[in-house]
């Protein structure tokens, strides 16, 4: 799929992204009949610097997801713990399923949730083309 | 019930307890972890999940690679938030 946006350069590759439990985690819960949260629509920057994807502590606390790892990463200029989450993205517009891990790191003051990481595209054929202000994502 | 991160840490600090002898008896495979205790180990990570949901529910279990060192996990973006 193909977006054009009137600000590309300011705001990055930004897309809505859908996000929910792990497959595993739904299948468990639907056995012992307790309520499967629904997948959340948020949005997501296409981050190329990012060798994982993350989620922020917001979209966790809403999934009710709990972590099963913590791993060390390294920013430039430092490195923290931060717990990963199993979690699947689903990308528009034929939703798409990428099952993978997701750090949770606070993404500040924006309105993003996500950081779609090179494990998404992995599985995936993004193009930027910043001269028309449009960027293409193709699972 | 300890926190969720408590838990997790509870269960980081049995697998470094441990990483010598599972290193040795099962590299590149993946431990279940809850709270304090080995429940399994498993060759693939999906399995090792699947198994800590169906026994221990939507909680904070540890799925780790068995693997002599942890490789950080590199991030070049400076958006970040976090307290360090």
């Amino acid at each position: 799929m193909q977006w054009t946006t009137a600000d590309l350069r300011a705001n990055g590759p930004v897309i809505n992204v859908g996000v929910a439990v792990a497959e595993s985690l739904e299948q468990q819960l639907r056995h012992v009949g307790a309520a499967v949260p629904q997948p959340r629509t948020v949005l997501g920057l296409i981050d190329t610097g990012a060798s994982t994807s993350t989620i922020t502590p917001e979209l966790v606390a809403d999934l009710d997801i709990k972590p099963h790892d913590k791993v060390v990463m390294a920013t430039p200029g430092r490195r923290v713990r931060v717990p990963r989450y199993h979690v699947r993205l689903v990308f528009p517009p034929n939703g798409f399923v990428v099952k993978t891990f997701a750090l949770m790191v606070p993404l500040g003051n924006t309105q993003l949730h996500c950081l779609i990481g090179r494990d998404v595209l992995a599985h995936a054929d993004f193009r930027y083309d910043g001269r028309f202000g449009r960027f293409g994502l193709a699972f | 019930m300890p926190e969720t991160h408590d838990v997790l840490d509870l269960a980081l600090a049995t697998f470094e307890a441990n990483r010598r002898r599972l290193v040795q008896e099962a590299p590149g495979k993946f431990v279940l972890i809850y709270p304090d205790r080995i429940a399994g180990v498993f060759d693939a990570e999906d399995d090792a999940l699947a198994q800590g949901y169906e026994r221990f529910g939507n909680v904070p279990f540890l799925v780790k690679e068995i693997t002599e060192t942890d490789v950080p996990i590199h991030m070049m973006s400076v958006l970040f938030g976090m307290e360090s």
